[in-house]
């Protein structure tokens, strides 16, 4: 599939936005910062964080795939050309 | 009771295949080691698998399996902040590591500090971008070597059955000569080997002490039952939550600008190998989750407390892993599963160690020597990177170990300040390298006063045991980031301010150019 002129913003905004959302939700400690619910005794706290660090593969590897389609499609959008 | 003799057998045996696997390492994918950069970048042909655990041994340290679950043990929830800031570093991975992997390949850069000196024409900005990742690792391979004292003190304790000066000090002793040995003969691809080794050790581990521990006390809903009232395990206290928030951040932006670490990124051998791998690393990142909780378990285990006892409260943390582990496990899986510990330091040491090296020789004296031979180069290196390991030992006594996590915060609030030239200069020329070196000093100066006048008590300083700076208004915030909103402000505004000349570099902006385009 390729990118044409008025897609590619889209797509950057899309790249842009599986970064930036993972960590936006990361650093949010104020949503975060509870004891209850529980989760097989640990508290909220410490179960939702380390569910958000295995759950943030999902965007990088989606901005991985998308990134290196665009490369492959248009060889001077990622690789700088050489 | 604990079985040392086992233990240590078990050690020694599993200690001579990572002896042999580092030699061997040394010869694997044969390349000339006398040539730079095939000692330093294993000549750029690491797959995603071999980067995946090389740049995971970066992040996977002793921080990871002694000074994290030493603080959780100490201080609480504030220190579980590792857990968010590894989840983003690999988002601020993927944004700017694939730009400076694709411009190094084509202009041949091995340091960050190549770039800067290519893109903003200073040789005084490349030095000053080269020392400061120097010093900031000093610290950082300190606490390498603390955890691998750590793991040998608590065995030597078994056998001399009292904790003693002598016992701490051989055991330093013994873990330095170690890693210089280690460092000097095989180079980054000895590293990569004994990488996949170690964290095949440190997986077992994790995975056989969480399950065994928690089934034992009936689930981790007890565990949080044992802990004491104060400081808070639970959540974060609300006072902190700025702490935390701030600590997160500046964690997850420093990493990335750490010379051993761009050194990894630089030695995977294609763009979308590198993406590949640094998108997988969180998952990588639910180990260092699981010992960050072994602070918290170690409430549950009497022995394993009374074990801690032994140690003054000052030195105490660090052996809340070893100590987990010599009281949950068979004795033979207690000698595997320390000797993971133990090369988790050693390991990641030897990367840092030859990132300063290289960082030396090539940005800082071919400078002044231009007429250095490839030969003398590389020599130069391995040396200079074992005195760099000598400086380091200062560090060990500058920070009660129990703190040992600072000595990784300290290095952060040095090589955040380098954000500005090699992360911002990966995308745009708008800043000026005068502005730039102002910016940087700045950073630093403010960031060690303030570390400094955290650290006072009653007019003294009294060692480094906290990296969170009070300002009033904001609360207690992460000295990095302060520090680096005063380079960011004099960086920008400098650059605003000081009068455009020609481009000085025409070729390196036509190629980013491209590369933006």
């Amino acid at each position: 599939m390729n990118f044409p002129e008025d897609q590619l913003k889209r797509v950057q905004l899309l790249l842009l936005l599986l970064i930036l959302v993972p960590g936006v939700v990361n650093f949010a400690t104020p949503i975060y910062n509870f004891v209850d619910p529980t989760l097989g005794g640990l508290p909220f706290f410490y179960w939702f964080q380390i569910l958000l660090l295995a759950l943030s593969t999902i965007p990088y590897l989606a901005f991985t795939l998308i990134e290196d389609r665009r490369s492959r499609v248009s060889p001077a959008a990622g690789k700088g050309g050489s | 009771m604990v079985d040392s003799t086992t233990i240590i057998s078990v050690f020694v045996a599993f200690f001579a295949v990572f002896v042999f696997l580092g030699f061997y390492g040394a010869r694997w994918r044969k390349g000339d080691l006398t040539q730079l950069h095939e000692w330093a970048l294993a000549g750029r042909r690491l797959g995603a698998t071999l980067a995946f655990f090389l740049i995971g041994a970066d992040i996977y340290t002793a921080y990871t399996f002694v000074a994290v679950p030493s603080s959780l043990y100490a201080k609480g929830a504030l220190y579980f902040f590792a857990v968010p800031y590894v989840a983003i570093t690999f988002g601020v991975a993927l944004a700017f590591m694939p730009r400076l992997w694709t411009l190094s390949r084509k202009h041949g850069y091995i340091t960050g500090s190549d770039f800067v000196k290519d893109k903003f024409g200073s040789r005084l900005l490349a030095i000053l971008i080269a020392i400061t990742g120097i010093v900031a690792l000093l610290p950082y391979v300190a606490l390498q070597i603390v955890g691998m004292q750590a793991v040998l003190a608590a065995m030597l304790y078994g056998v001399a059955g009292s904790n003693s000066n002598t016992i701490q000090e051989i055991s330093l002793v013994i873990a330095f000569i170690i890693l210089a040995a280690f460092t000097f003969t095989s180079g980054l691809r000895g590293a990569t080997l004994t990488a996949v080794y170690k964290d095949i050790l440190i997986w077992l581990t994790v995975i056989v002490v969480i399950v065994s521990a928690v089934l034992s006390i009936g689930g981790f809903g007890n565990a949080f039952a044992n802990v004491p009232k104060s400081p808070n395990y639970l959540t974060v206290s609300s006072g902190l939550v700025p702490g935390y928030m701030t600590l997160v951040l500046g964690s997850a932006l420093a990493l990335y600008l750490y010379p051993h670490v761009v050194n990894g990124v630089l030695s995977a051998q294609s763009e979308h190998k590198l993406r590949l791998s640094t998108s997988l690393l969180p998952l990588y990142g639910l180990g260092l989750a699981f010992l960050a909780l072994f602070g918290v378990l170690v409430f549950s285990f009497p022995s394993a407390l009374s074990f801690l006892g032994n140690f003054p409260a000052s030195s105490r943390g660090i052996y809340v892993v070893p100590a987990l582990i010599l009281y949950t496990l068979p004795g033979w899986l207690a000698g595997i599963a320390l000797l993971g510990v133990f090369v988790g330091g050693l390991v990641p040491a030897a990367i840092m160690a030859i990132a300063q090296g290289n960082l030396l020789t090539r940005n800082i004296v071919k400078e002044f020597k231009k007429d250095l031979t490839p030969k003398g180069e590389s020599s130069i290196a391995k040396w200079a990177s074992a005195i760099f390991k000598f400086i380091a030992l200062g560090f060990v006594f500058a920070v009660p170990a129990t703190y040992a996590i600072q000595l990784q915060l300290l290095g952060g609030v040095l090589i955040l300040q380098l954000l500005p030239s090699l992360f911002l200069g990966l995308y745009t020329d708008w800043f000026r390298k005068e502005a730039l070196i102002v910016g940087l000093l700045a950073g630093i100066g403010s960031g060690l006063f303030m570390a400094v006048i955290a650290n006072t008590v009653n007019g003294a300083f009294a060692g480094f045991t906290t990296s969170l700076f009070n300002t009033g208004v904001f609360s207690s915030l992460y000295i990095a980031v302060i520090a680096l909103a005063v380079n960011l402000v004099i960086s920008i505004v400098g650059s605003a301010v000081i009068p455009r000349k020609a481009r000085p570099l025409q070729q390196v902006a036509q190629t980013v150019k491209t590369a933006q385009a």
